[in-house]
């Protein structure tokens, strides 16, 4: 399990009752080369991140998401980067491949991040890469030994699927997800849960995502699980939400993963002494891991404990375009003094067309607000940019008809009529 | 220790209550066949107790009016007196503080148990403290590097919160804290771990409460410390570096009550007879509170509080021997239910649970007119940290079963040898998994057994010469399976009556290990393990020269230099590889050498201590040689008790040390998160770099200055004292740890101190 590794330090601050003095400057060390990569066989391109080590020398703003968002704060450029499978002789892509800071795509192209070329080098389970950086004077190598699986599978109670496969559903107040893979070669198992909203495009609610490792082939994770790393900590009594909310879709990525993978899960420098963490690197401080993977989606569903959960049929006419909704509603957990939340699969045909994503709402009584959007970049018919947010309000009833008016942009665009149709 | 009382009078109260007003004698005859060599001479052994409690009276002079045979109890109340003339003898005993008495022993009683009853003593100003255990020492034993603490030293310095047994030890020369909060102490250039803490013989693998702000062992149940930071004797099982024999007091057979109110923690001591003649029970619990006072006054939340309860049985037997039973439960909890409770939702915590519980017991008697012991117990540490309801859960459990018997043979007038064998059969579980996710991340266990035997010959060849060889001999099973020979040999020489020289050389060794990393300033929990095929037993070789010096009877100065060599101390490893036992540390060898010096008054109205130690100590591992953390090339403490302001009794501990060593940091890297579904960088963590090279850079010099008030007031038919503690009196900012932000321009430190300036008051009763 991925740790956060403020705990401890909260941990043995809440312990203590010394004072913290005044800071002072301190001379700027010499700065090491860093180096994180993670090369993967099911991804087309390798990238490697190589950078320093921070040593006075910058005011750093926030992480960036690399690579494709901000560069790393102190990049190592115009290093030399090879990588090279010692065990493939006859690699067709060559005994060494150079990465490039210029290989990569453009929209993911950043300082410090080196990319290889399409499927180079070749890499098999089993197969041992080195990995060497040339950075002035600074030699960096590293070993990775190529793990790979026969194949992953996710099981839940009624039904299972060999990754990649078709959604299963899950139920979250019964059920416990099971992730196994057969593997050839590796050490560790990864298993890492995103929301995402839409069924047919990549897309995720964010970038976050909860990670779970364990030292074996099979993980279990049960539906009920509360989101410990969602948890910050401070407060007592604090609301911690679940990591399985019914009524959303989430990408289930299951990967196994090398030693030095594992050495980088499992270790951090601990604060007070700077020492800690696994390096898998000579010469420079890091890592160098690979792993495979593979993805499903799941389908989180409950059982119905409340009156206001079950299906509904919503129709009416939004834009001035005919819609029809089947939505899927089920309560979630909240913190007390809040609304009830709810989450709904929302299936049918909207402003722009099919539609099969998940929302989020908030029930007051039956008093409800939700929303729904499209993808990202959606554009209407004549090529107008889609409204990126549509605004519900009104009341759902289990028992009668009742009305959902539609707004964005500040103005109604649409209203429609809501009846419970089972559930 | 004395206050003064509204009549202007004082009065000492011992807490080995003194002996004045008669001599009840038991004779146990075994019978004629025993006395098979007593055809020309007669040998007189016997214990000496407290008439009130059974309480053992060490120290107390024994001599046979017309003849110059003397001796003087032992730790354990007993006395021999070998080939005195086959005819009655009395016998007159004496101890500072204790009116002489004598007793008629007759031919045939040559076994005896003499009951001595107590009262307090009314004394004139002068405060004084019999001075014979440390005088006794020096006069009949070679042991070197040892050092003798009663309870009301300890109960009288400057604590944080209460008297500590650990702390007070902590001012010991040779004895080194990394600082105010760590685990443990370092004798002598040693690991923590080489530390053997015993409770009436019963060994306690964790001797702290919050990370070593309070020691396990609450001072008013605790009669008598012996501290040995080397050369220690052959019946001291495996540790390389120091002994510390806590023996608790056993209870009175008059019934009281006594406790201690403070700010952060109370405790109560309970004690009074058993039905049976002459044994006695006590009980002592206490708990901290904080975390309900800041619940009360505030909205802040303090999750943790620790508790623990001591308790003796002693029994006197019919056939004159003794038998204790001592029992020890106590639990450190830090409980942090930081999820808002839901209806039908498990609640989500932290969960940290960590405590010694022990139980043993101890029988004496007299077997062929030799004193035997038999030692039994069971001593548990266990730690329990859990995210539940399920998530993770990380146990660790260490147990020890032991059993040991010793015989006091006498082979001849000059002869003391003690022979004696036991069992030690460790076991040490550690299961790291979550539930939830159906894994288990480590699941190891160790189980070394050592079965032991040694001898140990206390030999006067004359009145200026004592020797000690001595050897012991362990056989180590479940794993590591060696057999192990320790020699030791302790000298004195007498050059005067008041000054000898003292040697000692020793080898030692040990099966258990704790794994610390030696680069941490900081030490929340042991986590021991134990020999096997892939931990190796460690060693060190001890060689220790000085002299003893007694100015007068209450004034002494000891001079020791040593010098050690450890093998097979280990490191922890941070790469262990958790499915792998065997990789969990680094083999490392070290020395350490150094100087303690210990002039100390004994007794009087201004009585105390001023030790000093220079010491250095290195370390080599497979990559390099550094200094260890404790490596503290001077350590100086003054301890000055004496009449303070407003009739109060004051103690003043004023301690200097030079610079610690620690790894210095090197820069900080982003340490990102790579996320699998995304495969890329999200969050990150900034953690600092260590320089590979350890401990190259040195924290400042320490110093702190703790000072305390007592007073006594007699109310309400009991003694209440009242007393104010400063721990840290003038703030000095000591350096806990540096911590260091290179993510800014220009990059900068914060050091983070230990203790502050912290006052604290509360009172003592006793009914």
């Amino acid at each position: 399990m991925r740790s956060r590794r403020g705990i401890l330090l909260a941990a043995v601050g809440a312990a203590l009752v010394g004072c913290e003095l005044e800071e002072v400057v301190v001379p700027s060390p010499e700065p090491i080369v860093v180096v994180q990569a993670v090369v993967r066989p099911d991804e087309s391109q390798q990238w490697i991140l190589v950078e320093q080590s921070f040593s006075g020398t910058e005011n750093l703003g926030q992480p960036p998401f690399i690579p494709g968002v901000n560069p790393p704060a102190v990049p190592v450029e115009g290093a030399t980067v090879t990588l090279s499978n010692v065990g493939f002789p006859a690699d067709p892509c060559g005994a060494t491949v150079t990465l490039l800071e210029s290989a990569g795509p453009l929209a993911r192209r950043q300082p410090g991040v080196y990319w290889s070329g399409a499927a180079c080098p070749t890499m098999r389970p089993g197969d041992t890469l080195e990995l060497r950086i040339v950075a002035d004077d600074d030699v960096v190598t590293g070993r990775t030994v190529i793990p790979g699986a026969n194949r992953m599978v996710l099981r839940t109670a009624d039904d299972s699927v060999r990754m990649p496969g078709p959604a299963l559903d899950f139920n979250r107040d019964t059920d416990t997800l099971y992730a196994a893979v057969d593997a050839i070669e590796g050490r560790v198992m990864v298993i890492e849960t995103h929301e995402r909203i839409f069924a047919d495009t990549p897309e995720y609610v964010s970038e976050a995502s909860t990670q779970f490792w364990a030292d074996s082939t099979t993980l279990t994770l049960p539906g009920d699980l509360q989101n410990l790393f969602e948890a910050e900590f401070e407060d007592p009594g604090e609301f911690v939400p679940d990591l399985f909310n019914a009524g959303r879709r989430y990408t289930v990525t299951v990967a196994y993963a090398d030693k030095n993978f594992h050495d980088y899960l499992r270790s951090a420098n601990f604060p007070l002494t700077g020492r800690g963490f696994i390096n898998s690197v000579e010469g420079g401080f890091g890592y160098f891991g690979s792993l495979t993977a593979e993805q499903s989606d799941l389908r989180a569903v409950a059982d119905l404990d409340d009156e206001r959960e079950g299906q509904y049929r919503m129709t009416g006419v939004v834009e001035g375009v005919s819609v029809t909704l089947n939505w899927e509603l089920y309560l979630n957990r909240a913190p007390d003094s809040l609304r009830t939340p709810f989450s709904s699969f929302v299936v049918g045909n909207w402003v722009l067309g099919a539609y099969d994503a998940w929302t989020v709402g908030t029930f007051d009584g039956n008093e409800i607000e939700t929303f729904l959007v499209q993808p990202t970049g959606s554009t209407l018919p004549g090529g107008e940019p889609a409204l990126a947010r549509w605004e519900l309000t009104g009341s759902l009833s289990p028992t009668a008809q009742t009305t959902i008016t539609v707004s964005g942009d500040g103005r109604i665009v649409g209203s429609l009529t809501a009846v419970k149709t089972g559930g | 220790m004395g206050y003064n009382q509204p009549n202007g009078m004082r009065q000492r109260r011992y807490l080995m209550r003194s002996v004045v007003l008669s001599v009840a004698v038991v004779g146990v005859v075994f019978g004629p066949g025993r006395l098979a060599h007593a055809q020309d001479t007669r040998d007189i052994v016997g214990h000496v107790r407290t008439v009130e409690d059974s309480t053992v009276l060490p120290g107390v002079a024994v001599a046979v009016i017309g003849l110059p045979a003397t001796a003087s109890t032992d730790a354990r109340g007993f006395f021999e007196l070998r080939n005195l003339p086959t005819r009655d003898h009395q016998l007159i005993f004496r101890r500072l503080g204790i009116t002489p008495d004598t007793l008629l022993v007759p031919v045939g009683a040559d076994s005896i148990d003499v009951y001595l009853v107590s009262q307090a003593v009314q004394l004139a100003p002068v405060i004084t403290t019999a001075a014979s255990p440390s005088r006794q020492r020096f006069e009949e034993s070679p042991q070197a590097s040892a050092v003798t603490i009663d309870a009301p030293t300890i109960q009288e310095m400057p604590a944080f919160f209460e008297a500590d047994v650990i702390r007070t030890i902590q001012l010991l020369p040779g004895t080194i804290a990394i600082n105010d909060y760590t685990v443990g102490y370092h004798a002598r250039g040693g690991e923590a771990d080489q530390n053997l803490i015993q409770l009436d013989g019963i060994t306690i693998f964790n001797p702290s409460h919050l990370g070593g702000l309070f020691s396990t062992f609450d001072a008013a149940a605790v009669g008598e410390i012996d501290y040995l930071t080397g050369g220690f004797p052959a019946h001291y099982p495996g540790r390389l570096s120091s002994v510390l024999d806590v023996r608790s007091r056993s209870g009175s057979t008059d019934w009281g009550v006594s406790g201690q109110i403070s700010l952060l923690s109370s405790k109560v001591l309970v004690e009074g007879p058993l039905p049976s003649r002459n044994s006695s029970f006590l009980v002592a619990a206490r708990r901290t509170y904080a975390d309900k006072v800041i619940q009360w006054f505030t909205d802040n939340v303090l999750p943790y509080y620790f508790w623990d309860v001591v308790g003796k049985l002693s029994f006197m037997l019919p056939t004159g021997g003794g038998l204790s039973v001592t029992g020890y439960l106590g639990k450190d909890v830090l409980r942090w239910e930081f999820a808002q409770p839901e209806p039908d939702v498990d609640p989500l915590a932290l969960n940290v649970d960590w405590g010694n519980r022990l139980l043993g017991l101890t029988y004496d008697e007299l077997v062929l007119g030799k004193p035997f012991q038999f030692n039994a117990s069971i001593t548990e540490f266990s730690t329990t940290v859990g995210f539940v309801p399920n998530i993770v859960q990380i146990d660790n459990d260490v147990r020890l079963l032991s059993a040991n018997a010793q015989f006091w043979l006498t082979p001849g007038a000059k002869h003391d040898v003690r022979v004696g064998g036991g069992i030690e059969d460790y076991r040490m579980l550690y299961n790291f998994r979550s539930d939830a996710l159906s894994t288990v991340y480590l699941d190891q266990t160790y189980q070394p057994r050592v079965w032991s035997v040694f001898v140990d010959d206390r030999w006067r060849p004359n009145r200026r010469l004592i020797l000690r060889p001595g050897v012991r001999v362990e056989a180590i099973q479940g794993g590591a399976d060696v057999t192990t020979v320790a020699p030791r040999l302790d000298a004195k020489v007498f050059l005067t009556d008041n000054l000898a020289l003292t040697g000692s050389a020793g080898r030692y060794y040990q099966p258990i290990h704790s794994l610390r990393d030696h680069n941490s300033p900081w030490s929340f929990l042991d986590f021991w393990i134990g020999a096997d095929s892939a931990t190796p037993v460690g060693r060190a070789d001890h060689f220790v020269l000085g002299f003893e010096r007694w100015f007068n009877p209450t004034l002494s100065l000891s001079v020791q230099g040593y010098h050690k060599a450890f093998t097979n101390v280990l490191n922890y490893n941070i790469a262990d590889d958790n499915k792998v036992q065997g990789d969990e540390f680094v083999i490392m060898d070290g020395t350490s050498w150094g100087v303690d010096v210990l002039l100390r008054k004994y007794v009087g109205n201004w009585n105390g201590w001023a030790s000093y130690s220079l010491g250095k100590s290195n370390r080599r591992d497979p990559v390099q040689e550094f200094a260890p953390a404790h490596d503290r090339r001077h350590l100086l403490n003054l301890i000055v008790n004496g009449p303070g302001p407003f009739g109060s009794r004051m103690s003043v501990r004023w301690g200097y040390g030079s610079p610690m060593p620690y790894t210095d940091i090197l820069g900080e890297w982003s340490h990102r998160e790579y996320g699998v579904g995304a495969n890329g960088f999200g969050d990150s963590e900034d953690e600092p770099i260590a320089d590979p090279r350890l401990n190259q850079v040195r924290y400042p010099h320490y110093s702190r200055l703790d000072l305390s008030f007592r007073w006594e007031a007699r109310a309400w038919g009991g003694i209440l004292r009242p007393f104010v503690q400063f721990v840290n009196l003038y703030n000095r900012e000591n350096i806990f740890i540096y911590i260091f932000n290179f993510t800014t321009n220009p990059g900068t430190r914060q050091g983070i101190t230990q203790l502050p300036l912290i006052p604290s008051f509360g009172v003592e009763f006793e009914f």
